[in-house]
C-alpha cells in the first residue's frame, strides 16, 4: 500500500536536557539550525526520507523532552521504536555521566534487541570539550553502541550518525527477514522438527 | 523530597523560554498596572481582551488571590457588551455562549445576564428563563443594565445591520477560513519536509513582543487578522472606556498616551538602525545578564522553593515568562503559585506528572463520547477502555495533547489566542483549557477526518493548533459554536478525574499480584474462589 518506501524506522532521540537533541533532528530533517530552540515538552517528530543502498528508508524520527520527569510520559515510546540515538553533550560531563542512566531506560522499556547509538554533540566548542573521546568510545563499546562525535551547528557527522543507525537497523531487520524465510524452508524441509512443535501446539488447543 | 529541585534543564530552559521568537532583552517598561485587566494589556490602543472573561479576570489580583465572588456582578456588563457587538455585526457569540451555561454555573448573575439576549435577534439562541428568586440587589441591577441596554441600543439602532449583512459578513469570514485551510500543507508527502521552513522577519513584532510572523503564520495572515480583529478591539475598548466611566473609573483608566499604537519595546527597536535592529533580533544564548532571564530565573527558583514537591517542571519556564511580560516579578510568583496550586488541578507538574496524565485521560474521553469519529482517527478503531486498561495505552496524540495542557497553550496557539484562553482560565478555572482543548479537535474535524494514517494524524493534531490565530473565532467556537461538545461542570470534570486516579492507584497496588488476576480470565478465577470461599462459609454455619 505504501510504495514510496522499502523501510519505515522508527528512531528515538534521548538524553539529557539541553544536549541538543532537537538541533540535530532539525539539521538532518531539514538542514537548518537555530542557536536558541524552544525546549521540547513531551515529543515531537520529523520525517525523512533517504536512500541506503538502493532502498528508500522513511526514517520517523521521535524527539523528546529531556527532563527526568518527562520519562514517565514518553517511556511508552520506547516500545515502537527499532533504534535508540542517547545523545550527551560533549561540553558537559553530567550529561555523559547520566548516558548509563539513559541506556537503563531503554533497557527497561525497548525491545530486548532494539539497535542503539551514542552521539556526542556540540563537537564544534573545542574550547569548551570536556569529555574525553576514549573514555565515551569505551562506554559505547562495553554496550555494543557506535560512537559518533557531532555538530548540528557545524553539521558534522550528523547525516552519518542518521545513515549509521538505520544501517544498523536495515541489517538487522534484512537478517530477521532472512531468518524468517530460512525457518519457512527448514520446516518445509525436515518435517521432524516441524512436527516436534506441533504436538505442543495441539495440547495447547485441547 | 525536601530540597528544592533545580536541575540544570531549568537553566536551559530559561534560554530557551522565549529566544526563538520572543525578544527577551527589552522588558517593556511600562508603568505596572494593578488590575489584571491592564496586566494582561499593554496598550490600550490594542484592547484585545475585552469580552466577559476578562471583565471577571480583573477580580483575580495576583496580589489579592481570592476566589471571585465580588466579579459575580460583572458578567452582566459584559454581557452588556456582547449584546452591543451583535448589533454593530461584530462576532458577538462568546459572551453570549458562556452566558448560555447550563451546568454549574447556575448563580444568580449568570441569569439576570440573560435578560439582555431575549432581545437579540441574530443567531443567539433564546436564554432559559430567570428563575424567580433573583436577590433585590441584583435586580436593582438588572434594571440599570437593562436601561443601559435600551439606551444603547436606540443609538446603535441607526448603524445596525440588516440581516442580509449580517449574512454578507458571516460568508466573508467562512471564505477567509476555507482559503486558509486550502493553503495549508499538512503533512509530509515523502518529498517535501513539513512544516515548510518558513523565514521570520524579526522586525515585525505583535504588541506582545513576539515576531508576529511565524512557521504556521504569515505575516499577510498575521495583517488579515488585525484588519479583521482591530476593529473588534477598538469597539470594545470603547465600551470598556464607557464601563469604566459608568463606574466612577473602579477599574484604572489607562493615559492616553497609551493610545497610540505603540510599544515601548517595539517603538525602540524600529527606531534603530537596520543593522543594529538585525543584531538584535538575533537571540543571545549567553546573555545570561539580561533582566528578562533574570527575572525568569529569580521567580522560577522562588517557585521551587515555594513548592519543594514540583521544583522546577519544563513548562513552568513558559508560564512564568509570559506571566512577567505582563506584571511585576512578585505578581508573577504569585500568580503562578495560584495557578499550579489553585486553578491547575494537583498533581500536575510533580515528579510523576499524574495529574497532567489524567487530564489526558479526561480529555481522550470526552472526545470519545463527544467526537466519536474523531475518536476513531486518534485511536485507529480501538475503544477508549481498551486504551485506558493498558499503561500508556493512550493514543499517542496525547502526548501532543498533554504539551496544550502543561504549558496553558503557550507556543502551542498564537499568542493572542493563549491570552484569550488565560482570561477563561483565570475566570472559569481548569475546566476551560478542557474546553478549549476540545474545541480546537472540534474546529479542525475535516483536517481529522481527512487522513487516517496515524502518524498523519498526529501531525495533525500536532500542527491544528498553531494556525488558530483568531482569537475571536476560537472564543466563538469554544462557548458558543461547539458549546455542546464543550460543555462540562466543574463536578463532572471531578468526578471523571476522580475516577481514572483511583483506576490508576488500583492498577498499581495490583502490580505486585500475579499477571493471572489481572485480565478476564483472571478475574474470573478470582470470582470463583470467591464464590468457593462463601459457599464455604454457608456450609459450615449450617
Amino acid at each position: 500500500m505504501n510504495p514510496e518506501y522499502d523501510y519505515l524506522f522508527k528512531l528515538l532521540l534521548i538524553g539529557d536536557s539541553g544536549v541538543g537533541k532537537s538541533c540535530l533532528l532539525l539539521r538532518f530533517a531539514d538542514d537548518s539550525y537555530t542557536e536558541s530552540y524552544i525546549s521540547t515538552i513531551g515529543v515531537d517528530f520529523k520525517i525523512r526520507t533517504i536512500e541506503l543502498d538502493g532502498k528508500t528508508v522513511k526514517l520517523q524520527i521521535w524527539d523528546t523532552a529531556g527532563q527526568e520527569r518527562f520519562r514517565t510520559i514518553t517511556s511508552s515510546y520506547y516500545r515502537g521504536a527499532h533504534g535508540i540515538i542517547i545523545v550527551y553533550d560533549v561540553t558537559d560531563q553530567d550529561s555523559f555521566n547520566n548516558v548509563e542512566q539513559w541506556i537503563r531506560e531503554v533497557d527497561r522499556y525497548a525491545a530486548e534487541d532494539i539497535e542503539k547509538v551514542l552521539i556526542g554533540n556540540k563537537n564544534d566548542l573545542v574550547d569548551k570539550k570536556v569529555v574525553d573521546i576514549n573514555q565515551a568510545q569505551e562506554l559505547a563499546d562495553s554496550y555494543g553502541m557506535a560512537l559518533l562525535e557531532t555538530s548540528a551547528k557545524e553539521s558534522t557527522n550528523v547525516e552519518q550518525a542518521f545513515l549509521t543507525m538505520a544501517r544498523q537497523i536495515k541489517e538487522r531487520v534484512g537478517n530477521a527477514i532472512q531468518q524468517h524465510q530460512q525457518q519457512q524452508q527448514q520446516s518445509t524441509v525436515r518435517v521432524g522438527q516441524g512436527a516436534s512443535v506441533q504436538p505442543q501446539q495441539s495440547g495447547g488447543c485441547c | 523530597m525536601s530540597q528544592p529541585t533545580v536541575d540544570k534543564a531549568k537553566m536551559v530552559d530559561l534560554k530557551r523560554s522565549f529566544t526563538t521568537r520572543h525578544e527577551s532583552t527589552k522588558k517593556p517598561s511600562r508603568p505596572r498596572a494593578s488590575s489584571f485587566t491592564n496586566l494582561f494589556r499593554r496598550d490600550t490602543s490594542l484592547p484585545h481582551h475585552t469580552h466577559n472573561h476578562d471583565t471577571l479576570s480583573s477580580s483575580f489580583l495576583p496580589s489579592a488571590l481570592s476566589p471571585p465572588p465580588p466579579s459575580r456582578l460583572y458578567p452582566s456588563s459584559s454581557s452588556f457588551l456582547s449584546v452591543q457587538d451583535s448589533h454593530t455585526g461584530g462576532a458577538s457569540s462568546i459572551d453570549s455562549g458562556s452566558d448560555e451555561e447550563e451546568d454549574d454555573n447556575h448563580d444568580q448573575p449568570t441569569t439576570f445576564m440573560k435578560k439582555p439576549h431575549v432581545q437579540i435577534p441574530p443567531t443567539t439562541k433564546p436564554p432559559p428563563p430567570a428563575p424567580s428568586s433573583a436577590p433585590i440587589l441584583e435586580k436593582k441591577l438588572s434594571t440599570t443594565f437593562k436601561e443601559k441596554l435600551n439606551l444603547a441600543r436606540r443609538s446603535q439602532s441607526a448603524k445596525r445591520p440588516t440581516s442580509q449583512n449580517v449574512f454578507h459578513l458571516w460568508k466573508q469570514q467562512q471564505q477567509n477560513s476555507t482559503v486558509k485551510e486550502h493553503r495549508c500543507k499538512l503533512y509530509d508527502d515523502g518529498k517535501g519536509v513539513y512544516p515548510p521552513p518558513q523565514t521570520t522577519d524579526p522586525n515585525q513584532r505583535d504588541a506582545y513582543g513576539f515576531t508576529r510572523s511565524t512557521q504556521w503564520v504569515t505575516t499577510e495572515e498575521y495583517e488579515a487578522f488585525e484588519d479583521h480583529y482591530q476593529p473588534i478591539t477598538q469597539r470594545r475598548s470603547q465600551k470598556w472606556r464607557t464601563l469604566l466611566e459608568d463606574n466612577h473609573g473602579e477599574w484604572p483608566q489607562r493615559s492616553s498616551k497609551y493610545l497610540h499604537r505603540t510599544f515601548p519595546d517595539n517603538a525602540n527597536f524600529r527606531s534603530s538602525s537596520p543593522s543594529s535592529a538585525a543584531s538584535a533580533a538575533i537571540p543571545r544564548p549567553h546573555a545570561d545578564d539580561q533582566p528578562a532571564i533574570q527575572a525568569l530565573r529569580r521567580v522560577l527558583y522562588a517557585f521551587s522553593i515555594y513548592s519543594p514537591s514540583i521544583g522546577y517542571c519544563q513548562s513552568l519556564n513558559y508560564i512564568a515568562g509570559l506571566l512577567l511580560l505582563f506584571m511585576s516579578e512578585e505578581e508573577a510568583f504569585w500568580t503562578l503559585v495560584v495557578l499550579v496550586h489553585e486553578l491547575l488541578p494537583p498533581n500536575v507538574y510533580d515528579v510523576t506528572m499524574e495529574g497532567a496524565s489524567i487530564d489526558q485521560a479526561v480529555l481522550m474521553m470526552l472526545i470519545s463520547e463527544r467526537c466519536p469519529l474523531i475518536w476513531q482517527r486518534l485511536a485507529a478503531g480501538r475503544s477508549f477502555w481498551e486504551c485506558e486498561a493498558v499503561e500508556a495505552g493512550m493514543p499517542t496524540s496525547s502526548l501532543v495533547t498533554s504539551h496544550w495542557f502543561l504549558t496553558l497553550f503557550i507556543n502551542i496557539l498564537p499568542t493572542e489566542s493563549v491570552l484569550r484562553v488565560w482570561d477563561c482560565l483565570f475566570y472559569e478555572g481548569r475546566r476551560a483549557l478542557m474546553r478549549v482543548a476540545l474545541a480546537v479537535f472540534k474546529t479542525n474535524e475535516h483536517e481529522l477526518l481527512a487522513v487516517t494514517d496515524p502518524l498523519e494524524v498526529f501531525q495533525v493534531v500536532q500542527n491544528m493548533p498553531k494556525r488558530m490565530l483568531d482569537c475571536h473565532y476560537l472564543m466563538d467556537a469554544t462557548f458558543h459554536k461547539y458549546a455542546s461538545v464543550t460543555r462540562i461542570s466543574d463536578q463532572d470534570l471531578e468526578r471523571r478525574r476522580q475516577m481514572f486516579k483511583a483506576r490508576r492507584d488500583d492498577r498499581r497496588t495490583s502490580k505486585g499480584t500475579p499477571s493471572l488476576k489481572r485480565g478476564m480470565a483472571g478475574s474470573l478465577l478470582v470470582k470463583a474462589k470467591e464464590r468457593l470461599v462463601e459457599r464455604a462459609k454457608t456450609v459450615r454455619q449450617k
